[in-house]
């Protein structure tokens, strides 16, 4: 079997395990639904009990395609910012994107709405401010790129202004009270539940936008991993490209971690999986590899965070350090043992 | 010998507290009366000849006790058989520092405002005497939990400063005890109906010798309440309701044991988790309540939103819960001040029957229908 063929098997192996999971997801939640209810729910039906048809409709349905955007946009971030700074340990957080959006989000809830005079937990209000905040955070990190030369001076500066403001959102919690730090918290913990149809019709845009950019600099992606003099070599201007991967990055990672909170983990794990499962470094292959395993992960991650039968859900954050860990220790063993 | 003594003394007291009627034991030197309470069994008052005792059992480990303390008149001696490591006041207590907002409720319940010296943080404050006092400087704020400023609080010398109990696991709290200053806990909010609760003004008012005034006061609330809940529990209509919001995916409302339930019984509701047999709040998802709670009639706290708008504008698809469409939703916004500080927070807790009377008045209004709410706003 030719390299070609495996990864076309591969990919439809990939589509068809995220409809099948997109479809689990629609049928599995808290409350239980018979199959042939949600498929009634699915095409309006007026005869299906009226909760239930709210419950697919406007809950079920907008949750698993914010797993799917959300999933593949975090994935393909973390194989950016792993490729830009040729570092496995890079994910899409690195640049301080999620500090940022912390920061502005701590600044709207803690201050119980005052100091920006919104309503403290009004959903729009939280992605305005985590798009500024990751923006501000970007832009600085842009103008410190234009003056250093090399890649790694680059990650220490974004990891140094993550810190900087992960003191200030401290600093915020220290003189807020318990209410509205458990409510800054639970949005560290990431949750997709909170994304309605009106938030996916920014979302998705904006997701489709950063993959655009991926896709287009592929070629130049594939260069850097050479190292910076020899792109620069082959004729490749490291700047433009570096400032377009920051970009795309900022806008996956920053418009997921606005509408869902910070997702840890999945852009540091997914390209590591790709990677080792297909044996290449061809962004060719790795975007929309990285694409298709970050939809399946997290797709699987909200399932088992709905935990089945049960009125409760876990935070997902946790869900998937737990289950994307094992993965990725597995992977990497079983690809050094072969 | 003496010690013989000490220990027969400290066992007897022991078998007292574990008997709730009240009861006389008298030995040699010392006798000891069990104050009967009505309704709460998180704090038992013991009088002695020559001072009073108080013991708090621990709620979260039974067998324990959570603090103990010992209530001795000033010019009194302190006996000798008084158990080591006890929290020793000298009452009447003059100077108090109030860190949590129930206790500033219940000291204006029992017309002891003038004994307040400080109190935690003045955004919080919503008792206009005492934000008068702040201005005048006869009053001041001290920070709470964390914010909480040590020095300032030993300047002002008090004699005893409450607080919730959320604090003991702060280290502030232990250095505040550590500066000898005598710090007592007040931990109502553990309680598991709305009368056990105001029940703890007589707690609070052993240690300034309104112990009478306070009984008086308590019953007056336990008639209100009881008189009006049997009208309510009489009519044969209840309404559906739905209480709390969610947050992200995880929508809290209160469990059918807890205290807020015990409310909704009280004032004739159906509550869909009655059933429900936890004491404090219930994390459901969003899905669960959608299933079960879509159609009720009337939704009451909905966390700190103040208006249909700001509902919205944290999840529009609040638009398909019945309340919402009939515009029936209540909150207990009516009595804030412009720091956000809330009356329901200070006087709720020792005025139980106002509640019951608000949600009375959304519940069945024909039921009182000259009376205002008190703390509730319908959202508009």
């Amino acid at each position: 079997m030719n390299k070609q063929t495996k990864y076309y098997i591969f990919f439809i192996t990939l589509f068809l395990l995220i409809i099948a999971l997109f479809v689990i997801s629609l049928m599995y939640g808290s409350v239980n639904i018979p199959f042939k209810d949600v498929i009634s729910s699915l095409f309006g039906d007026k005869e299906v009990k009226k909760s239930w048809l709210f419950i697919i409709q406007e809950f079920r349905l907008p949750k698993g395609i914010t797993a799917i955007v959300a999933g593949a946009a975090l994935a393909v971030s973390g194989l950016l910012m792993q490729t830009l700074f040729r570092n496995p340990l890079a994910g899409p957080f690195v640049l301080g994107i999620s500090n940022g959006a912390s920061l502005g989000v701590a600044l709207l809830v803690l201050s119980g709405g005052v100091f920006i005079g919104v309503h403290s937990e009004s959903s729009w209000g939280i992605v305005v401010m985590a798009i500024i905040g990751s923006s501000i955070v970007l832009f600085m990190v842009m103008v410190v790129s234009t003056r250093v030369k090399d890649n790694v001076s680059l990650l220490i500066i974004g990891i140094m202004i993550g810190s900087i403001t992960g003191a200030i959102v401290s600093v915020l919690q220290f003189f807020s009270d318990a209410e509205t730090i458990q409510a800054y918290l639970v949005w560290t913990f990431g949750s997709l539940a909170g994304v309605g149809w009106d938030q996916l019709q920014v979302l998705i845009p904006i997701v489709f936008v950063g993959l655009f950019l991926a896709f287009i600099s592929q070629k130049e992606l594939n260069t850097l991993l050479l190292g910076d003099n020899y792109a620069q070599g082959l004729g490749i201007r490291i700047k433009r490209i570096r400032t377009i991967v920051i970009i795309a990055t900022c806008l996956l990672a920053g418009s997921v971690t606005a509408f869902a909170g910070p997702i840890a983990f999945l852009g540091l794990a997914v390209p590591h999986i790709a990677r080792s499962v297909l044996k290449t470094s061809d962004h060719k292959i790795l975007i929309p590899a990285t694409i298709l395993i970050g939809a399946v992960l997290l797709l699987a991650c909200d399932i088992t965070a709905q935990l089945p039968g049960n009125r409760n859900t876990l935070p997902l954050n946790a869900v998937t350090a737990i289950i994307g860990a094992p993965v990725v220790i597995w992977v990497v063993i079983k690809s050094k043992n072969s | 010998m003496n010690k013989k003594l000490i220990y027969g003394l400290v066992l007897l007291l022991f078998s007292c507290n574990k008997i709730e009627k009240k009861q006389i034991l008298s030995t040699k030197k010392d006798e000891s009366i069990l104050v009967e309470n009505k309704y709460s069994n998180l704090f038992r008052i013991i009088n002695h000849t020559d001072y009073k005792e108080i013991i708090i059992p621990n709620p979260w480990e039974e067998g324990e006790n959570f603090a103990k303390y010992i209530l001795i008149p000033k010019g009194i001696e302190i006996p000798k058989n008084i158990p080591n490591k006890s929290v020793i006041i000298r009452t009447p207590v003059n100077r108090i520092v109030p860190l949590s907002s129930p206790s500033i409720g219940l000291y204006d319940k029992l017309d002891a405002l003038n004994k307040i010296v400080g109190i935690g943080k003045e955004i919080y404050i919503y008792n206009k005497i005492i934000i008068e006092k702040l201005k005048e400087g006869t009053v001041k704020a001290v920070g709470s939990d964390r914010e909480l400023n040590i020095e300032s609080l030993v300047d002002l010398n008090p004699e005893m400063v409450t607080a919730s109990g959320f604090q003991t696991r702060l280290h502030s709290m232990e250095l505040v005890s550590q500066a000898g200053i005598k710090v007592i806990y007040n931990i109502g909010w553990m309680e598991k109906s709305p009368l056990a609760r105001a029940e703890w003004i007589k707690f609070a008012a052993v240690f300034i010798g309104k112990e009478k005034e306070a009984d008086i006061i308590f019953d007056k609330i336990v008639s209100q309440y009881e008189s009006i809940s049997k009208l309510a529990k009489k009519v044969s209509y209840k309404p559906k309701i739905l209480l709390g919001k969610k947050w992200k995916g995880t929508w809290n409302t209160s469990g059918g044991n807890s205290y807020f339930a015990e409310f909704l019984r009280d004032a004739g509701a159906d509550y869909y988790w009655f059933k429900d047999t936890s004491s404090g709040s219930l994390p459901l998802s969003f899905e669960e309540i959608a299933d079960k709670q879509m159609d009720t009639d009337i939704w009451i706290n909905p966390g700190r939103i103040k208006s249909i708008a700001e509902l919205l504008a944290e999840d529009k698809r609040y638009l398909f819960f019945n309340p919402v469409k009939t515009k029936q939703i209540y909150n207990y916004y009516n009595r804030v001040s412009e720091s956000g500080a809330n009356a329901y927070w200070e006087e709720g807790y020792v005025n139980p029957h106002l509640i019951l009377f608000d949600l009375i008045k959304i519940f069945h209004p024909k039921l009182l229908p000259d009376y205002e709410l008190y703390f509730y706003k319908k959202l508009e």
